[in-house]
Parts: structure tokens; C-alpha cells; sequence
């Protein structure tokens, strides 16, 4: 458990961040250090330089502009669970926060570390799917940003580039109903499967729903062949029973010593539907 | 808590004495030893299952700046050739084929993680670095790992002194099991698999050593549940004398069987230490111990019963086929054997069974005791069987365990194959208090509620009888086993009345710097806290065997209660002699010598204690200093019993299993220390509700373990604990000399089949009548997805 | 381990199998390939450095290829390690002729894969093994059906 020998830099600003990855071969950027310390410790990744941006106060913290949530990536599990604008301004990513590890854990992983991790057990790409998240991403040339959707290109890895740093995440904020629900693996914790939803609905009849799953598949995918069976119907509890048993269709799913692809393909359905229950209350 | 009184320390829940040291970062621990000077051990294990080694080059790693030495077996095999095993046990006239365990691969590595060499270096980073430039080339070989397909015609031969992989065969027989298999109603035929598990105490195994070579003394701190045997072995191994060698195992984290055993990591820190003249530390990373340190279980089982149509069984047999992992460890060979056959009819009168076990060698990880250690495997297939035949005569399991029960008049009950003599029970006592606590006639109706509004509830009862307190010598030494089994006190009352106790057994958690002061305070008639206890070291405490097996209490114990006594003699003289009355003219009353009839003349221990450091005044032939010492050999193990019910609901779509209720009852005689021993059970049955539903040690065919972190591994978190609902009843032993019998293994035996008994019966409106453990959510639904098409 | 695919091409059979087995394609489209030497006819020492986003490791092995039979079939036996683990791993290929000038090349690999890095973290090796497999076709289709091929 001893790392391999590297150099460590702390930034303190974002241009700072950027110059030190630019002027460095083989560096990486070390948030909460939740995910790449175990990882160095196993020497399952052995960069030459760390440079540590969790001293960087401009990544932290949550606001509300014009309608949007905007959180820093630096931000950690425990600040969102705790933060009052999330519970009103996304119920989604309050229900997440608090699922996420434990409480240390929560106290040190960051929202942005996690999102650019991109673990496939990982519980925050669901959320940031399910809540279309638009991904503001620093590099030599400004910012550019980019929706969840298009975010995430495959297990462990996102369009960020070996030279960019991901600044801040929005979501809407108009306080949509939303929840998580998480089937953890017994030993690790993290999420065998993981169903983030949101739905909105009016006089029984269903608004948008968007579904982001998380555990079944390398990468984290929204649902959208439940979500078009659903958008615009009125509520029942036939319909919510045809939509998520279509959840899982053409899936192809992980398949570990905890749970073979046949059952997450199952916990896929069987989330979906239980979200969908709570959410449109049938 | 202190307690006002000495005379009500015995029996009071005081709080851990050893916590405030331990919460606040006090402790010592081998890791927290650090000696000037002192390099860091780091291995080279082994990345297959089974493989030829063709080659090792330790040049890049030796020249690597900062590196002492890089080590392979041809180095140290001078030094320690083999660890040797210390229950070398067979009873069928097969002869045991105890293969070489060598200290570093010779030739051949025979399981995941191995070790292969060893590096010290000058600090931990260094010798991580020069690990990975040791250059191993591997000829990979076919692997096995299932017990029984080792055994079968042309399985890769792991040992050459071990043909067919085959260890040993065992065997005990009582009665007629064949005949009465062949006239009983009903049959009941049924393969268990009691699966591998990692015992995952808090604390990995560490180790630093200190030799001397001025003196050719060593001085080694290890993590061990027995240092007298550690030192015992390291002696027989390595040559170095017996009275050269201190051993420390100080404070140490969590055992649970896994630091029973004599490791190589150990012996090699004293090499490099003699080899470089300076001390040498070593300490497991998780990932580590998960490979290096011994598992536990892994038995696959064959079972047949046969039992009346009322559910009255009359023949047990049983075939098991255990692992001993890829070399024999310390302990091996005793707990598939003797403690799981002993006591394979449990708290049933069964007058015909017959138990065999076959001992097979595995590309896996050496196994070893685990608590528990044969008897949870013993119980589990009785409560199994208990419940499938049940099912199949068509009566409450709770009627079938009543049937079935030795009787209350039946004590001292010898068990059919003879070995064991229960020495007092009341199973229908702790039953009826579980069946009382939970309700269980209202649960029963509750359950067809349920049942109808298409829930899936179960309700899963366990009995069961273990044997602990290990124990008679005589029985050891007759079960093959390398050492006797008694324990030792030696109690030091100092001239000021305050009081040093040593003890031969070991607290890895226990808490017997509580406990033992609370026996010793009664006997003694002094406050908890101005006793002492010392463990875990050899030049501090005379020779001990140290704990396992649920002997601390029993056996430690009761040599303390009977030191105890004999500092009470000697003082009681000394009391008469300054109070000038006769001996036969006093008697002990509330924690001091009292003359009879005046009972406000009186002295008390620390009196005599101060008089007999003074020896002055001491009567004819009362020699000077209050010190005695006790060897307590015990004349038969201790027999606790009780009965577990848990309650639980399945999840039909996700097969997640919730409990709802868990109720344990348990008899393990006198109690000591209450809050103690409801830690114990609390304890131990999270490890058994673990082994039902979640923890397995995983390998795929090639031998790789894939449960190889605790990513993987699923030890119980507190969050997913039901709450305990505790009773107790007293029933004491007749021959302990407190009447204690042992409670650190109770919760892991009886647990594991109350939760797979209620899953089961949870199911069995499905037709599933079993599932191998653990019963995990996916295999619980495949189970559920396939019963329902 | 099984390991599967089926990736199509857009070119005639005798033109992939000449692309899939040509040596300087090989190296091209290997992901993380440092080094490639022949070492005989259809045998190579291999150095890669592979993995998954920043888990990579170095491994040292043999290729070859076997039981070749043009157009239609062959097979790729690997076998090396590094310090994060080995592997070996044997792939059979059969190119189908799709008609109108295409080609389905179907994969059916089985791998061994051991070493600490399985140990500690085998649920990302299958997932990893199937991207490193698309990444490799990919790789190759381009060469088959752009301007170099
Ligand atoms: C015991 C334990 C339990 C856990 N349980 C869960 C769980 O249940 N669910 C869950 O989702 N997670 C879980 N985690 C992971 C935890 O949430 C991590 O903190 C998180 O995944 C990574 O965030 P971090 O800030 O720690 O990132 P780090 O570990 O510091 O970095 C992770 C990766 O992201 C990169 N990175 C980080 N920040 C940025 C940035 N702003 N821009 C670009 N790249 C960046 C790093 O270079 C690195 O490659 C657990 C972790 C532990 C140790």
C-alpha cells in the first residue's frame, strides 16, 4: 500500500490548475483523492505529478442563477446532502447525496471528482444524466460546456482532456420532483444498480420523466425508451408496469461475482418501476 | 464503572478497562513498535494459482538503492526449511500426507499470493519499489479448487507426497447408521456447501523482530492469539533455543482464528534480522491478508437422514470433503476433524451417525480455525437437516427440535460416537425462552397473513450445543493434537494489597483485562481496579496455551479462580495468625477474614499481604510473599447451548433478504461480566448472519481470488444489523471451577442456519427447500425467477 | 473469460484479412502498442502499454498467429504479463463474406487473466478487455476502408 514516487503541486487557482497539467507530463488532478489514492496505493495508476486542486475556493460551493443550480466541482457529497438550496432546487441530487459511502467518505469525495471519474458503479453520472447536467470545462482555450449526455464516453473515462479540469456542473433548479434509488453491493457500497428519476406530472397526467441508470452498464445511459413510453400519458399503474419492463431491453450488463448481467438487467426493471411508483404515487 | 464492592465486581457489566487506552490511541500494537534502525520486510507473491517456477532474478531488485537484502527459498531454507503443522492428526489407518509448507515457494508456487521472495529494504517505500523489480518467469499449471474435484482421477497433483491431493481421511462412528438409514420412514439425501471465508479482523498480522546477536536472543512482536505456541514453534523451526526467543503479542486487533496459526511472514522478519543486524518490521496491507493470512470453513458436505415419520431421526451420515488450502497451517488438520465430528449430532439424541471427512489439498490460501472453527459446520448441517425433515414429515421444525433434544435428565449425555460427555444442558429451557421472547405461535399466524397477501416471511429457528473450553489435556493429546490444553494464573498480590495477575491466554478483544479482574477481585475481596491483568508475553507470563476455542474464561479463568484460592489459603493462615485465633475460628465474610462470632475483628487480603512482604511476623511455616501460581488442567470441555430465531422478509422481484426480528438465547453458565458477553454475541452473530448472507471468498478456476478486497469481500456493516434481542439462562457447568462456559463463538454457530433456516422457509411456498450460502440477492432471485416458470 | 464480437467492414474478405494480418497495421491499431518484433513467421514479442483511462500498465508477450486459413479463419494466441497482472488468451476470427463487398469478422476470444490487478478489481477487466477490442477493430476499419487501405 505504498504508492509509487510522485510529485505533488497544490494550485490555487483554476489557471494555475491548467498551467501546472500544461507544464507537466503525466500529471493528474487530485480532488477528494476518494478514488485515485486507492489507486495509487495499489499502484494500479502511477502518474508522475499530482496536482491537487482541492485548495481552489472558486470550485466550491453551490449557487442559484437565473433558474439554475450551479455547483462547484470541488463541492463535496457532504456539502450538496447538507445544502438547503439542493434540497429545494433538486430533490434528485439531494437524495443521491446522502447514499453516497459513508459519512468520511462523503466529507472528502467531490461531486466533480466523481462525475470526471466516472466509475460505472458510480452513483452522481446517474443523477447528472437523469438532470440533463451541463458540464462546464476549463482548458487552454476558456471553457466549454457539455451536457451529461454527451459527457461520459465510456467506462473510467469523459471528454475531458489531459488538460482540462472540470470547473463547475448546472442543473436545473426549479426543484423537480426526483429520486435515487440504490441497490448496494454488500461489500463495496457502491451501487450494483443505481435508478436516478425525475417526473413531473399535472392532474394525472405525466409531464417529463427522465431516467438516468448507473451499475448495469460500463457507463451510465439514460433510459429513454421508458421516458418516451411515459411523456404525455396519463398516470397508471398498467402504464408504469409496460414502460419499465422495457428498461433493461438491449442492455448489456455487467456481470460480476455479486450479480450476473441477468440480475442487474432485473434490479434495472424492478428500480425503474419502484422510482416511477414513489415519483407518480401508482 | 467502578463497582462499590468487591463481592459484586463478579457479575457486573463494568465497563472495558482496557477502552480508554485503546479509544485514545494508547494502545501498542506491533505496528506501533518502532525501533531505531529498524527495515522494512515486503514480499514477492505469487500472481497464479498454481504454476513451476523457472526462474527468479532478484538482480535489479538487490541493486535498487536503498535494499538490504532480496531473499528466495534457497536463502532461507537454512534458516526455517518448513512450517510445521501442530495438529497432525488421521484416525482411519490412512496416513496423513503432511505436505512441506516451505516459508517461500520452492520450485512451485501452489496458490494466488504465495511468497515467493522477500525484500528488505531501508523504509516501506523502498521496498514496495524494489518488489516490483524482482523478475519471476512462471510456467502456469492447471489449477483446482473445488474440494471434490481435487480428489478426482487425474486433478492436477499440487504435492507430489500427496497423491490424489488427498490429506487424510477421518472418520467416527456411533451405532448403526447404515441399518438405520435402511429401516427409517423417511430418507432425506442433501449436499451443503459451507463456503470459504476471510476472517478480516481490524488489524492485519504484522510483525518486527529483534535479534541480538551479542546475546542470540530475539525479541519478536507479533500479532498472535498464543504467543507460548508462537514461541513453542518458532523454537522447533528455526533452532534458535526456546529461552532465547520473547515473544510480545501486546495489544493485538481482532483474531478470530486467522492468528492461531505459526506464519512464515513472522519467522522470516527474525532471518533478515539475523541475517542484517538490525530489526526488521513487516506489517500486511489489506489486500495482503486477504491472500497470506488463513481463511476459514470451505467444506462441501454429503448428508443423508433418516428419521421416523414423526421426525424422531435415527440416522445421520455424513460425508464431508474440507480444504486444507495449498500447504497444512498450523492448526489445519484439527478443525475439519475433531472439532466438527465430535459434536455432529449436537443437542439431538441421534444414536446412529457416522461422520467422514476427507482432507484435500486446493490451490487456494492455507485455511485454519475460524470462529467457530468445526462446529459451525457441524450446526449448520443438523439445523438444516432438522428443518428439511420437518418439511418433509410435515410438522413445525420447532416440534422436530423437541423430539429430537437430549433430555434435560439425560446429562451427563455421552454423544454415540463415544468422544464427548455433555457435562449439563437444558435445551428446552433456552428454546422456550426464544419461542416465549419472539411470540412465536403469533408469528406463526402472522406469517400465513403474510403468506396470503403474497409476502415472502420465514421464520428460522437454531438450536445447538458446542464443544469449547479447550480442554482436557489428556483429550488434546488423544485428538492428535501437538500440546496440551490447560492454562495457567499466577496472581501477585503486592505488599500494598494492589494485585498483578498473568494469564496464559490471550485478549485479542475480549476484554479480559476486565473480566479476569472482575474474578479476581471477587476471590480476593479487592476493588476491579486494583487488579492488573497481563497477557502476551512470554518473559513476563509463565508458559499459557492462549485463546481459541472459547477457553479464556473456562480455562484461563478457572486457573485464575483456582490461584485465587490458594492465595486465600495462605493469606487465611497468615489472617488467623495476626488475629491469634485458630484457622478453623475464622471464616470469610464480606471480602475479609472474620473471626467468627466477632466479625469486626478482621483482616483482610491487602493485611495479609503487607504482613507476609514484612515476614516478620508470619506463623510457623507460612513462607514470606503473597504469590501463587495455578496450572488448571480442565477434567472435560464446557457445553454451551441455546437457541437463535430470526424473522426475515424476502424481496420477491430483487431477492434481497431484510430481517425483522432476531432473538438469541443463550447458556453459557455463570456470567461474568453481562455487557461482555452480550458483546460477544453481538459479535459473533454479525460474522454468522455474514456467512448466511454475504461472505464468501471467491476464486475463479485458475485460482485467482477475486474476492481480493474488501470492494469484494462483504464483511456486515453496522448500518445493515437487525437489532439483537438477547436472553439468557443459567445453566452452570458441574466441573468448572466458576461454572463458566465459553460465549465467543456461541453467536457465529448458532446465527448462520437461524438466518438460512428463515430464508428457506421464506421460500418454501416456492418449492425451494435450499440454497447454498450466501444467499445473496441474485442467487436468491435466480432461485425465485426459476421456481416461477 | 469470454470475450465476443462482431464488427463489419466495408471490404471484400481477401482485403481485411490482408489488413488484419499485415504487421505494420498490427502495430497500428494494437491500443498502447510500444513495440512489435517478429520473431518467425506469424510470431511476435510485444511490448503494450494498455489498461483503461489512467490504469495502465506495461506488459511483455508473445503473439502469433495460428491455424491460418485466407480468407476465412485464423487464430490469435497471446500470452504475456507485466506487473499489474498476465494474461493469455487464445481469439478465434472467422471473416464472413456480407456480400456487396463487406465483410463480418466474428470474434470469439477466451482469456485467462490473473495477477493482483484481477484480485483487487475484476469487475473492470471484462468491460475493459471488450473496449480494448472495439477500439482495435475500430482502428483497423479505418485502415481497411479509408485512403491508406
Ligand atoms: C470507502 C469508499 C466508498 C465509496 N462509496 C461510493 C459510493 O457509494 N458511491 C459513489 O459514487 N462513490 C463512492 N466512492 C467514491 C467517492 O465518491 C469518490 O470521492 C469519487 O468517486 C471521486 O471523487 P474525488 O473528489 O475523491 O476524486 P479523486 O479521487 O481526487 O479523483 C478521481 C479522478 O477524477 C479526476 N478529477 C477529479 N476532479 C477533477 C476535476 N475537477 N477535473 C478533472 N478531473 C478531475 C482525478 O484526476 C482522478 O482521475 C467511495 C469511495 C470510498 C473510498
Amino acid at each position: 500500500m505504498h504508492p509509487a514516487p510522485f510529485a505533488y503541486k497544490a494550485a490555487h487557482s483554476v489557471e494555475e490548475a491548467l498551467q501546472l497539467l500544461r507544464s507537466h507530463e503525466d500529471a493528474k488532478i487530485l480532488a477528494g483523492g476518494h478514488s485515485l489514492i486507492p489507486a495509487l496505493k495499489l499502484r494500479l495508476t502511477q502518474p508522475a505529478v499530482l496536482i491537487d486542486i482541492s485548495k481552489i475556493s472558486s470550485l466550491r460551493g453551490i449557487r442559484r442563477e437565473n433558474g439554475k443550480l450551479i455547483i462547484g466541482s470541488g463541492t463535496t457529497h457532504r456539502e450538496i446532502e447538507q445544502s438547503h438550496l439542493v434540497a429545494e432546487a433538486s430533490p434528485l441530487l439531494a437524495s443521491v447525496a446522502p447514499q453516497i459511502g459513508d459519512v468520511q467518505v462523503r466529507h472528502r469525495g467531490t461531486f466533480g471528482g466523481s462525475l470526471a471519474h466516472a466509475d460505472p458503479a458510480g452513483d452522481w453520472p446517474a443523477a447528472a444524466l437523469a438532470v440533463d447536467a451541463e458540464l462546464v470545462i476549463a482548458g487552454a482555450h476558456g471553457t466549454r460546456t457539455v451536457h451529461a449526455s454527451e459527457f461520459f464516453t465510456g467506462m473510467l473515462t469523459t471528454v475531458i482532456e489531459p488538460d482540462e479540469i472540470l470547473t463547475e456542473i448546472k442543473v436545473p433548479g426549479e426543484g423537480t420532483p426526483g429520486i435515487y434509488l440504490k441497490h448496494r453491493n454488500a461489500a463495496s457500497g457502491y451501487a450494483t444498480v443505481g435508478v436516478a428519476v425525475t417526473a413531473t406530472h399535472d392532474h394525472g397526467r405525466i409531464g417529463t420523466v427522465t431516467i438516468g441508470v448507473t451499475g448495469a452498464t460500463p457507463v451510465a445511459f439514460r433510459a429513454s425508451i421508458v421516458e418516451h413510453a411515459l411523456n404525455g400519458h396519463a398516470v397508471s399503474a398498467h402504464l408504469l408496469d409496460e414502460a419499465a419492463s422495457h428498461a433493461a431491453d438491449g442492455l448489456e450488463c455487467l456481470s460480476d461475482i455479486h450479480a450476473p448481467a441477468a440480475y442487474r438487467s432485473q434490479l434495472v426493471k424492478v428500480m425503474v418501476r419502484r422510482a416511477l411508483g414513489k415519483l407518480l404515487h401508482a | 464503572m467502578a463497582v462499590a464492592s468487591p463481592t459484586r465486581a463478579f457479575g457486573a457489566s463494568i465497563r472495558r478497562r482496557e477502552d480508554p487506552r485503546l479509544i485514545t490511541g494508547r494502545g501498542k500494537f506491533t505496528d506501533d513498535m518502532h525501533l531505531a534502525n529498524a527495515a522494512t520486510a515486503m514480499f514477492v507473491r505469487s500472481p497464479h494459482g498454481h504454476a513451476r517456477i523457472v526462474s527468479i532474478d532478484t538482480s535489479a531488485a538487490a541493486a535498487h538503492p536503498g535494499v538490504l537484502g532480496v531473499y528466495t527459498f534457497e536463502d532461507v531454507k537454512g534458516f526455517i526449511s518448513g512450517m510445521p503443522c501442530a495438529w497432525p492428526t488421521t484416525n482411519t489407518g490412512d496416513t496423513l500426507k503432511l505436505a512441506t509448507y516451505p516459508p517461500l515457494a520452492d520450485g512451485k508456487v501452489r496458490y494466488f499470493g504465495e511468497a515467493v521472495a522477500l525484500v528488505v529494504a531501508i523504509d516501506p517505500n523502498t521496498a514496495a519499489d524494489a518488489v516490483q523489480l524482482v523478475n519471476v518467469e512462471y510456467d502456469p499449471l492447471p489449477a483446482v479448487i473445488n474440494n471434490e474435484a481435487a480428489v478426482a482421477p487425474g486433478a492436477p497433483l499440487i504435492h507430489d507426497s500427496a497423491p490424489g491431493n488427498q490429506a487424510f481421511r477421518w472418520s467416527l462412528v456411533g451405532g448403526d447408521t447404515n441399518g438405520a438409514l435402511a429401516h427409517a420412514d423417511v430418507r432425506i439425501s442433501q449436499t451443503l456447501v459451507n463456503q470459504r471465508l476471510i476472517a478480516t479482523p481490524l488489524e492485519t498480522r504484522c510483525a518486527v523482530a529483534d535479534y541480538n546477536p551479542a546475546s542470540g536472543e530475539v525479541t519478536v512482536w507479533v500479532t498472535s492469539q498464543n504467543p507460548h505456541i508462537h514461541r513453542l514453534l518458532i523454537a522447533l523451526s528455526t533452532g534458535i533455543p526456546e529461552h532465547k526467543i520473547r515473544v510480545i503479542a501486546g495489544d493485538v486487533g481482532g483474531g478470530f482464528g486467522a492468528k492461531i496459526p505459526y506464519y512464515a511472514g513472522e519467522a522470516l522478519c527474525i532471518f533478515a534480522s539475523k541475517e542484517l543486524g538490525v530489526p526488521v518490521r513487516w506489517s500486511e496491507s489489506r489486500s495482503e491478508n486477504y491472500v497470506a493470512t488463513a481463511h476459514g470453513r470451505d467444506h462441501i458436505q454429503h448428508i443423508e437422514v433418516g428419521a421416523t415419520k414423526e421426525g424422531k431421526i435415527t440416522a445421520l451420515k455424513v460425508t464431508a470433503y474440507a480444504s486444507l488450502g495449498a500447504y497444512p497451517s498450523t492448526a489445519a488438520p484439527g478443525v475439519p476433524t475433531w472439532l466438527f465430528g465430535c459434536i455432529i449430532q449436537g443437542p439431538y439424541d441421534i444414536p446412529n451417525n457416522e461422520v467422514h471427512v476427507i482432507g484435500v489439498y486446493t490451490n487456494t490460501t492455507p485455511t485454519d480455525a475460524y470462529r467457530g472453527a468445526g462446529r459451525p459446520e457441524a450446526t449448520y448441517i443438523l439445523e438444516r437437516v432438522i428443518d428439511l425433515v420437518a418439511a418433509k414429515v410435515g410438522r413445525d421444525p420447532v416440534d422436530v427440535r423437541r423430539l429430537n433434544f437430549v433430555r434435560k435428565d439425560q446429562f451427563p449425555f455421552k454423544v454415540a460416537n463415544g468422544t464427548l460427555t455433555y457435562d449439563s444442558g437444558d435445551y428446552e429451557l433456552t428454546l422456550g425462552k426464544a419461542l416465549h421472547t419472539i411470540g412465536y405461535t403469533d408469528l406463526r399466524a402472522w406469517q400465513a397473513e403474510q403468506r396470503a397477501a403474497g409476502k415472502l416471511v420465514g421464520i428460522g429457528v437454531s438450536s445447538f450445543v458446542e464443544v469449547c473450553g479447550l480442554g482436557p489435556s489428556s483429550a488434546a493429546n488423544a485428538m492428535g493434537f501437538a500440546g496440551g490444553l490447560y492454562d495457567s494464573a499466577t496472581i501477585r498480590v503486592h505488599p500494598t494489597g494492589k494485585v498483578t495477575v498473568f494469564t496464559g491466554v490471550h485478549s485479542h478483544g475480549q476484554g479480559h483485562e476486565t473480566s479476569f479482574a472482575q474474578i479476581v477481585a471477587r476471590d480476593l475481596g479487592v476493588m476491579v481496579d486494583d487488579v492488573d491483568v497481563i497477557h502476551g508475553d512470554t518473559d513476563k507470563v509463565q508458559h499459557g496455551m492462549g485463546t481459541y476455542g472459547s477457553r479464556s474464561a473456562p480455562v484461563g479463568g478457572g486457573a485464575l479462580r483456582m490461584a485465587g484460592m490458594k492465595i486465600r489459603a495462605k493469606a487465611q493462615k497468615i489472617a488467623a495468625h495476626l488475629l491469634e485465633v485458630a484457622e478453623e475460628d475464622i471464616e470469610w465474610v464480606d471480602d475479609a477474614f472474620r473471626v467468627k462470632g466477632s466479625p469486626d475483628k478482621s483482616k483482610t487480603i491487602p493485611d495479609c499481604a503487607f504482613a507476609a512482604y514484612m515476614a516478620g511476623n508470619l506463623p510457623a511455616g507460612v513462607t514470606p510473599v503473597l504469590e501463587e501460581q495455578h496450572w488448571y488442567d480442565p477434567e472435560n470441555f464446557v457445553f454451551p447451548f441455546g437457541t437463535h430465531i430470526c424473522v426475515v422478509e424476502v424481496d420477491r422481484e430483487t431477492g434481497e433478504t431484510h430481517i425483522k426480528r432476531y432473538v438469541a438465547v443463550d447458556d453459557c453458565g455463570e456470567i461474568i461480566n453481562p455487557m461482555l458477553r452480550d458483546g460477544q454475541v453481538h459479535g459473533g452473530i454479525a460474522q454468522g448472519i455474514a456467512q448466511a448472507l454475504w461472505e464468501e471468498a471467491v476464486y475463479d478456476e485458475n485460482g485467482q481470488l477475486l474476492s481480493g478486497s474488501l470492494m469484494d469481500y462483504a464483511i456486515p456493516k453496522a448500518s445493515v444489523m437487525p437489532h439483537l434481542e438477547l436472553g439468557h439462562t443459567v445453566t452452570p457447568s458441574p466441573h468448572n471451577p466458576l461454572g463458566v462456559k465459553g460465549i465467543g463463538e456461541a453467536g457465529t454457530i448458532a446465527s448462520t442456519p437461524a438466518v438460512v433456516n428463515a430464508v428457506m422457509d421464506a421460500l418454501s411456498p416456492l418449492g425451494i427447500h435450499h440454497i447454498d450460502m450466501p444467499l445473496r440477492p441474485a442467487k436468491v432471485w435466480a432461485a425465485i425467477d426459476a421456481a416461477s416458470h | 473469460m469470454r470475450i465476443d464480437g462482431t464488427f463489419s467492414f466495408n471490404a471484400n474478405p481477401e482485403h481485411v484479412w490482408d489488413v488484419l494480418l499485415d504487421p505494420e497495421a498490427l502495430k497500428a491499431c494494437i491500443p498502447g502498442c510500444q513495440s512489435m518484433t517478429s520473431t518467425g513467421e506469424n510470431t511476435y514479442v510485444i511490448t503494450l502499454t494498455v489498461g483503461i483511462a489512467q490504469f495502465k500498465g506495461t506488459y511483455d508477450g508473445n503473439v502469433s498467429i495460428q491455424d491460418a486459413h485466407r480468407p476465412d479463419r485464423y487464430e490469435i494466441h497471446v500470452d504475456g504479463k507485466g506487473r499489474p497482472g498476465w494474461v493469455r488468451g487464445v481469439g478465434k476470427i472467422k471473416l464472413v463474406d456480407a456480400g456487396n463487398g463487406a465483410t463480418t469478422v466474428e470474434v470469439e476470444g477466451d482469456a485467462t487473466i490473473g495477477g493482483p490487478v484481477f484480485s483487487i478489481g475484476s469487475r473492470f477487466v471484462p468491460p475493459a478487455a471488450k473496449m480494448l477490442m472495439g477500439q482495435f477493430f475500430n482502428a483497423m476499419k479505418k485502415r481497411v476502408e479509408g485512403p491508406a487501405g
